[in-house]
């Protein structure tokens, strides 16, 4: 576990080797409200963070910095040695995230959406791939459905699974555990585990302790 | 136990009117001054109207030689195609639709729901009607009867049909899960209607008009909507919760489209409502390749899905074909807008691409790649469009100038399509016709005004090369 700095920002000890993240002096304001003050986060291959704190604390802004979908008053976010830039190939490829802004094809099937996204990454196997993300999400029975049939509960899943059958260096995930149930926050918190041994870090916001206290290598508090 | 009593309609609405006037701080002098701007607007834009109107209909559309019969079938089949899309729309947004305070009333309360409903359907019969009017005025201007009152008598009668008929197919429930309806196998009737015409006056196989008196069309004008108008109201009491919230949605996004000047809005309510209805497709793999390859194929598929859109631009290869019937000087212009028109149905993926970030990270790759592989789709619909319409004419006669105005047409559907969401932001510009809204005014005409200069380019070149 990373350890806690004053301030809300929190550095994980042991930077350098593996690292796929780097946050430094990130600052962030909405007109006179400051969001993120000096955030630095430091975050290495199998590393999961997590970021906490009250609504409105700033950890989705946090989180779609990372992304690169809004862009930071001052500071950096270095992605394995460049600068994010949501437009950046590179960024595309390493990044897989689950935003507040999540949205698909009206007229692809489940199934197609992510054979689709496994395909655009060179994942090996796609269809085997799908196939059993479809299973451990439980969307075998909406496979030929279309998004916007979905419930809010299985397009959550369709998001998440659109992270996971794809190769990625960073998950950045925005409340994952939103709108799942039971049987699908056991499977998040096993998945996670997964991510860890495999590499991946990651960078998510949550607000529930018990997924955080299971995944979380590193937390970040904001705002508390 | 107290007998309770059921309020009538009437008292309710004076009810309610009273307390929302306690309600409103509107003082007489504002109520004044909006009726009297809209009184200045109906009496300056209407007029004007009217005199634009009666100066046309005194002087009808000349016709070529020998083509009356051929324009009048075209005239009856662009009156069908309206009608059906007419009925599309109208069964869009309801076209009963309700606030959802009054569908809590009607619904939930014991207050009599034909009674209600029955205002409402008077003033959709109204507008209907005077739609209808001017519809069937438009025709008889177009050629197709020279007795212009009895012309809108006829089309007042036949807006008040589709209203009224549309009402008396919300309250069914069985046609609305129905993926086809009557007005689409209208709609594909008319194509036909419109490609005999066109082959007729191409041909010169002459296919005689009927002789219709105009007062007996009228008269089965008025007869109809009499009948249909009496079915509606004998359906208002069958209009549930359903059938009325689910037109509000798309009514109020049609109505935040219009003031925000953003047609996303509305296209993206009636996409989502659309594939609701549709549920679910028949699952299919990619075949491998590289991801523009990949995507190309998602493209193909989802076009393949949107078989109304395809159906539109197959229909508007027509379009020049019967201009050149009408009116051949306006073939080349037509044309270009047509092929506009057309392949921009074709580029949804892209516009879908362009708005949604989420997209475009979850599909990985550059932007210009995700858009260059989302533009193949329609540049080959436009070179299919293209060719097909090249015997209609108004061509220009260089090979070089055609290819360029096909580009042209391209660049239009990429600028269209490529448009981002709309901002509010930008100064105001004073001109001779009062303050401008320049920035809002550039978006929106993103796209089209790329086709009007084509459509100048066509104009000026159509001499050149022989």
């Amino acid at each position: 576990m990373g350890d806690r700095e004053a301030g809300g920002a929190v550095v994980a000890r042991k930077a350098g080797a593996n690292e796929v993240l780097r946050i430094k002096g990130l600052r962030r304001s909405f007109g006179e409200l400051h969001v993120l003050r000096d955030v630095n986060l430091s975050l290495r291959s199998g590393q999961i963070c997590a970021v906490t704190g009250p609504n409105g604390a700033g950890k989705t802004t946090l989180l779609r910095c990372v992304a690169g979908t809004i862009k930071p008053d001052a500071g950096e976010i270095v992605l394995l040695g460049h600068a994010v830039d949501e437009a950046d190939p590179r960024t595309r490829a390493a990044v897989a995230s689950v935003l507040d802004d999540v949205d698909f094809f009206p007229d692809l099937s489940v199934a197609e959406h992510l054979e689709l996204t496994a395909y655009l990454h060179a994942t090996p196997d796609p269809v085997e791939v799908v196939e059993e993300m479809l299973t451990a999400l439980s969307l075998e029975g909406a496979r030929d459905q279309v998004p916007p049939t979905l419930s809010s509960g299985q397009r959550r899943r369709l998001a998440l699974a659109s992270c996971f059958v794809r190769p990625r260096r960073l998950l950045v995930l925005d409340e994952p555990e939103q709108r799942l149930d039971a049987l699908g926050k056991q499977w998040l918190t096993e998945q996670l585990g997964r991510e860890k041994k495999q590499g991946a870090a990651v960078l998510m916001a949550s607000h529930d302790p018990e997924l955080v206290d299971a995944v979380a290598d590193v937390r970040l508090a904001i705002g508390e | 136990m107290s007998e309770l009593t059921v309020p009538s309609v009437r008292d309710l609405r004076q009810a309610l009117r009273h307390n929302r006037r306690a309600h409103s701080d509107r003082t007489l002098g504002d109520l004044l001054t909006d009726v009297y701007l809209l009184a200045f607007l109906v009496v300056l834009y209407g007029g004007a109207g009217a005199y634009s109107l009666r100066r046309h209909l005194s002087q009808p559309l000349p016709a070529p030689e020998g083509t009356e019969a051929s324009r009048a079938w075209l005239i009856v089949a662009l009156l069908v195609a309206l009608g059906a899309v007419a009925w599309r729309g109208l069964r869009l947004v309801g076209p009963l639709v309700t606030t959802p305070a009054v569908q809590a009333w009607i619904i939930s309360s014991p207050i009599s729901r034909r009674d209600w409903l029955i205002t409402p359907l008077w003033w959709l019969s109204v507008i209907a009607g005077a739609a209808g009017a001017v519809v069937g005025a438009a025709a008889a201007w177009a050629g197709l009867t020279p007795q212009f009152a009895l012309a809108a008598l006829a089309g007042a009668g036949a807006g008040v049909v589709l209203a009224a008929l549309a009402v008396r197919s919300q309250a069914d429930s069985r046609v609305r899960t129905r993926r086809f309806t009557v007005a689409d196998g209208v709609l594909a009737g008319t194509v036909v209607l419109v490609g005999a015409a066109v082959a007729d006056a191409t041909a010169r196989v002459r296919l005689p008009f009927p002789p219709v008196p105009a007062f007996v069309a009228a008269l089965v004008g008025v007869a109809a909507a009499a009948v249909a108008v009496r079915l509606a109201i004998q359906g208002l009491v069958r209009l549930d919760r359903t059938a009325l919230a689910g037109g509000a949605q798309v009514a109020g996004a049609a109505m935040s489209a219009a003031v925000m000047l953003d047609p996303a809005l509305l296209s993206g309510v009636v996409a989502a409502s659309r594939w609701r209805r549709m549920g679910r497709v028949h699952s299919g793999h990619w075949l491998p390749g590289p991801p523009a390859w990949v995507l190309i194929q998602a493209d193909l598929r989802r076009q393949w899905r949107r078989r109304a859109d395809l159906f539109i631009w197959a229909a508007l290869i027509l379009l020049p074909y019967a201009v050149a019937v009408f009116a051949p000087p306006a073939v080349g212009s037509a044309r270009i807008i047509a092929a506009f028109v057309a392949t921009d149905r074709l580029a949804g993926g892209l516009r879908m691409v362009v708005r949604t970030p989420a997209l475009r990270r979850a599909l990985g790759g550059t932007d210009a790649s995700l858009h260059w592989s989302h533009l193949a789709v329609p540049a080959i619909g436009l070179a299919v469009w293209w060719a097909a319409t090249l015997p209609a004419g108004g061509v220009p006669a260089a090979p070089v100038v055609s290819a360029l105005l096909a580009l042209g047409v391209l660049g239009a559907v990429y600028r269209t399509a490529t448009r981002k969401p709309m901002s509010y932001d930008g100064g105001i510009a004073d001109s001779p016709f009062g303050p401008v809204p320049v920035n809002l005014l550039r978006q929106t005409v993103r796209g089209p005004d790329v086709v009007a200069v084509l459509v100048l380019i066509g104009l000026f070149t159509s001499h050149l090369g022989g």
